[in-house]
């Protein structure tokens, strides 16, 4: 390390410090990473796999404004499936098991051949900070580096302890210590922190796994990279899941050690997931289940170890060693981790603005599960975001904040810092109430212009999208322009090809709104069309859906009004007459930044807000008198 | 919200009190308020501001009501947006139709307090004038909100909150189907949410249908009668509604179930209900009786309690409690004998909602109907009852079409985000009718219902 001074330090080298600390150096700032581990940067805690529902929309949104995820997951991909691919296109979904090895070691090579970016070991202890300011941080060896920003990225580390039966032990993740010290003096400083709980499920050693006892489960053969930027076919070699399940028997054993459950006994204090409870809390709640099922998924190609997804637990090790040994295919298996629960610290989230910096210290960020989110996918997003809006104000620019109907991300960010969480948050398309606009498929069109303009997206890549817009408005022009005739001819060649006959003259594009109509059956049809997936499969979806875009931005320009009456930060709503306690207090806690925002905090009624529109309108007029008055 | 809703929209609604007087006001602001009354009402080609016009309103040539109605030019107005006002018959029925013509022709209803509001964003009156009309209107809102609340109880409520188990419930198996399609989970097949969104669909259909305009205008005041036994309830309706509807018979507990009846009373229709006598039975044909005679309490704009002047008898007061704002004693049978009760209660009740009565006597009624006419004042808020009713049929009409759009995706087999979508805007709507908020149930509702984890 040359200085000792940094304009932005990123704590933390998990999936949110690597996106926050990429972002800042390519921006042009002097950054610095640190982590307690440098062999594991962007390491996999939990499941080898990236993407899923909502969470693959996120990668792509990252990637088409100039982040990392998309690229490594590419890189280290090793079974790639679309899900809901026969579904409509808002809820098609990208996922990819991912080599975990090489995707720390794609991660560790791109930080450390990254210009502005410095790499260091080392534990922080505290923040520096002055009155409200912070000013760099504190090492576990009491040196000091002064910066001009701070992300915190420690997600499940900090004051981490980790349960396997009723023995408990210091760690944020086996083979990795916890960290302590921000969260204990955050708190001092008036910040309301709270614990949650996640867990894992056992590693298992493959060898030792009777494979013909269980359902392979191979991946797509089609490959729809997260990244823009890659190769559009598969760079390693393929490999297969495997399906099986638990039994009676399994969940007989479990029952019996309820008793040494740490989550059973009250152990642990912090709330799980709901979405992704342990095979403990699946047995008890649905006991009526007579099996569950888990899939065996590679860690990687180059390892022999086996995850279990889908039998979180944090029963002790004798429990596990004989429940899981029930489980087809697993009679003889060898254990090379068995599974625990962590339970850490989060910082409340409504306690930070839409740029990720907190409200109590200034020039502090902080991304991904310190938030209180789950996923790697939701922590990537906010570093990215939280690294991006850090140089954007050292920049002197005006903060980017993603609109809710312009990226899952948005939806993200607004729904931690507007409603808080009680659980670890996870993202699901059932959040996004502009779902149809937010698809995997138009990513570029709605983020990539944004990408140029934060400066992450260069020119040459930003030409992607609109060679790709142009060639979709020849087709469309193309489509539009060619009419059919209800003639017997064509009516007879339309009725071989398994569609309804025409009664009307019809242009091509009005065919394609039926269900059965794509680019093949044009093509077969015997017309010009363009036949590359970019250009024709996003053509068919923008004819197909678009009565249901033009409802979804109906409602987007609804509430887009109430987002353009901002409020100011240091509103005192106790000022407001006709606001109930409950939503004095709830409005000054989150700080709506505008009446879009303080609609959406839940437990603030419709009346409340016309009160405030009320208020805020008066003092406009006031101080006009006033300055006339002047 | 509503405020924020389309300021460029030109609304409407009634100005004054239904039913009073021979006169109704109709208000229309708005930038559209001009060209949309011309469509109604034949105007000379000069029209000038503060001028009244006189006329009929005309819906497909034929009179709806003749009117007087002026125009206010944009700038010199009420609200400061061109206003027109109507001045017709003062009758709900009229104002009802008119108000329909006026919204067919692309009126907006006004929000409670809109004009009000609208005045204040053009600087037509100050914060602290709009704060206390907010302040009121806040406060009617409330009171009007629990009037609608109460006509929608009972069956109805009950209706709407089955309609929005079945929409939760599919919705949560469509979500579930989405956003964790690979955990293999058993989602209801789409035959089963068909049948539930279907039965849904017919229960909001008839809703729709049985809840039209006349029924609307028809139950705006109810007025309950309760008491012991013969102290001559029945009598005293029967001369209310001025026939023999119900049986009037010395024998105590002859009104075993409920009768009702309608009378129109300065154009305003009141809605009478005549209740078992409450009191101690064993007989379950009797006490169903009563505890109906209890629900309908609570439902009552005005309880009329009615005492045996005569007899002092064991009326169980407690029955009343949390009522007293809208009860009044009546004390019946002044005619017969003075005795020591009549004294006791003349001396004892307090005195603003106490009177007493002949059933035998025409002329001593009225003293019952001046208490009617005075609760109709009060009760007249700037959004009148018919049009908060209004704005239910609306939100029933939009669940009721939101459920027949998902209910023809689901059968054409679309895509679950397409249906679940229309689902959403249906429970909305539902939360809305039920005058509760939106949040996210449905996801609370996924973990309950499914077991998921990766």
């Amino acid at each position: 390390m040359e200085s000792k001074s940094f304009d932005i330090i990123v704590v933390g080298a998990g999936h949110a410090g690597i996106e926050a600390s990429l972002a800042a150096s390519r921006l042009g700032l002097n950054t610095l990473i640190i982590t307690t581990n440098l062999d594991r940067i962007g390491y996999m805690s939990c499941n080898p796999a990236i993407g899923g529902l909502a969470k693959g929309h996120m990668v792509r949104e990252i990637d088409a404004m100039g982040g990392e995820m998309g690229r490594a997951t590419d890189a280290s991909c090793i079974q790639f499936k679309r899900l809901n691919a026969k579904k409509g296109p808002a809820v098609r979904g990208s996922r990819a098991q991912c080599d975990k090895d090489l995707y720390v070691s794609y991660m560790t090579q791109t930080l450390r051949s990254q210009k502005n970016l410095s790499l260091l070991q080392g534990e922080v202890k505290s923040l520096l900070l002055k009155d409200e300011i912070c000013l760099g941080v504190k090492l576990e060896d009491g040196s000091e580096i002064q910066s001009k920003k701070v992300i915190i990225t420690t997600g499940t580390f900090m004051n981490a302890v980790m349960h396997v039966g009723l023995e408990q032990q210091s760690g944020g993740r086996v083979g990795d210590r916890a960290t302590s010290g921000i969260s204990d003096q955050m708190k001092s400083f008036g910040f309301k922190v709270f614990r949650l709980k996640t867990g894992t499920p056992p590693r298992l050693l493959k060898e030792s796994i009777d494979f013909s006892k269980t359902t392979p489960q191979p991946g797509d053969e089609k490959f729809y990279p997260f990244s823009f930027l890659s190769e559009k076919q598969y760079k390693l070699p393929q490999v297969d899941c495997y399906l099986s399940y638990t039994n009676p028997e399994t969940h007989e054993i479990i029952f019996k050690n309820l008793d040494k459950s740490p989550i059973f006994c009250g152990v642990i204090e912090g709330t799980g997931p709901r979405y992704c409870p342990s095979i403990e809390d699946k047995v008890t709640r649905f006991r009526e289940r007579v099996r569950h099922q888990t899939f065996l998924e590679p860690e990687g190609l180059s390892t022999n170890l086996i995850y279990l997804q889908g039998i979180s637990t944090s029963l002790p090790a004798e429990a596990q060693d004989q429940f899981i040994r029930t489980i087809a295919g697993l009679e003889n298996v060898k254990f090379a981790r068995y599974g625990y629960a962590v339970e850490y610290d989060f910082i409340e989230p409504t306690q930070i603005r839409h740029t990720l910096e907190t409200r109590c210290i200034q020039n502090l960020y902080l991304a991904g599960q310190i938030n209180g989110t789950s996923g790697y996918e939701e922590a990537a997003a906010q570093g990215f975001m939280a690294g991006v809006n850090a140089a954007m104000s050292l920049l002197d620019k005006d903060p980017v904040v993603l609109g809710r109907d312009q990226a899952y991300i948005g939806v993200l960010i607004d729904d931690l810092v507007t409603k808080g969480t009680q659980e670890p948050y996870r993202m699901f398309t059932s959040r996004a109430e502009h779902r149809l606009l937010l698809r995997e498929d138009n990513t570029l069109d709605r983020l990539l212009d944004l990408g140029l303009e934060i400066g992450l997206i260069n020119k040459d890549q930003h030409s992607e999208i609109e060679i790709l817009r142009e060639a979709r408005k020849v087709e469309r022009n193309r489509l539009a322009s060619t009419t059919l005739y209800p003639n017997e001819e064509t009516n007879s060649k339309l009725s071989a090809l398994g569609t309804k006959e025409l009664l009307k003259p019809t242009t091509l594009e009005v065919l394609m709104r039926r269900v059965e109509v794509d680019s093949n059956f044009i093509h077969n049809l015997g017309y010009e069309v363009s036949l590359d997936p970019h250009v024709a499969e996003q053509l068919e979806i923008e004819i197909k859906y678009e009565g249901y875009v033009k409802k979804q931005l109906e409602l987007v320009n609804q509430t887009k009004r109430l987002e353009l009456l901002r409020l100011d930060e240091n509103l005192d709503y106790s000022q407001i007459r006709g606001l109930s306690s409950e939503e004095v207090e709830k409005l000054g806690k989150v700080k709506p930044v505008n009446l879009g925002q303080a609609q959406r905090i839940s437990g603030v009624n419709p009346s409340a807000i016309q009160a405030i529109l009320v208020h805020i309108k008066g003092r406009k007029k006031i101080n006009q008198l006033e300055i006339v008055q002047r | 919200m509503a405020y924020l809703n389309g300021p460029e929209d030109t609304i409407c609604a009634p100005a004054t009190p239904p039913g009073f007087g021979g006169v109704s006001i109709i208000r229309v602001s708005g930038p559209r308020s001009l060209e949309i009354c011309k469509k109604i009402f034949k105007f000379p080609s000069q029209v000038d501001s503060h001028k009244i016009y006189f006329g009929d309103i005309f819906h497909q040539e034929k009179t709806v009501d003749e009117v007087l109605v002026s125009y206010f030019q944009k700038g010199k107005s009420y609200t400061g947006d061109e206003t027109i006002e109507i001045s017709c018959h003062g009758s709900p029925v009229i104002v009802e139709e008119i108000i329909q013509l006026l919204l067919s022709h692309g009126c907006r209803l006004a929000e409670r307090g809109e004009f009000t509001f609208r005045a204040y964003m053009n600087g037509n009156i100050d914060l602290v004038q709009a704060e206390s009309v907010l302040t009121l209107v806040e406060s009617q809102t409330q009171r009007a909100h629990q009037t609608a609340l109460r006509h929608l109880k009972g069956e109805l409520s009950d209706k709407i909150k089955a309609v929005q188990n079945s929409i939760q419930l599919s919705l949560a198996h469509l979500e579930a189907n989405i956003d964790f399609s690979l955990e293999n989970l058993e989602t209801m097949n789409p035959e089963e949410i068909i049948s539930r969104i279907g039965s849904a669909h017919k229960t909001t259909k008839e809703l729709v249908s049985s809840y039209s305009l006349g029924k609307i205008v028809s139950d705006s005041l109810k007025v309950v009668l309760v008491g012991e036994p013969n102290v001559g309830k029945s009598s005293l309706f029967n001369k209310l509604i001025n026939q023999d509807k119900a049986i009037v018979t010395p024998i105590a507990g002859t009104t075993r179930d409920l009768v009702e009846a309608s009378v129109v009373y300065n154009g305003f229709k009141i809605h009478f209900v005549d209740t078992a006598g409450v009191h101690q039975t064993l007989d379950p044909i009797e006490q169903i009786g009563i505890s109906k005679s209890k629900q309908e309490l609570q439902d009552a704009d005005i309880i009329l309690c009615v005492l045996d002047l005569s007899l002092r008898g064991g009326f169980d007061f407690d029955l009343l409690k949390g009522y007293a704002a809208k009860t009044i004693f009546v004390g019946n049978k002044d005619d017969i004998k003075k005795t020591s009760y009549s004294d006791f209660l003349s001396e004892n009740m307090p005195k603003h909602n106490y009177i007493e009565v002949s059933a035998m006597n025409k002329k001593s009624l009225q003293k019952i109907w001046d208490i009617i006419d005075q609760k109709l004042k009060d009760s007249f808020v700037e959004t009148s009852i018919v049009v908060l009713k209004q704005r239910q049929y609306e939100l029933l009409a939009s669940l009721e079409s939101r459920i027949e759009n998902a209910l023809k995706a689901l059968r054409q087999d679309y895509s679950p985000e397409f249906i679940a979508i229309e689902l959403r805007f249906a429970l909305e709507a539902s939360y809305e009718l039920l005058g509760e908020k939106f949040d996210d149930q449905v996801l609370a509702k996924i973990f309950q219902e499914f077991c998921i984890g990766k």
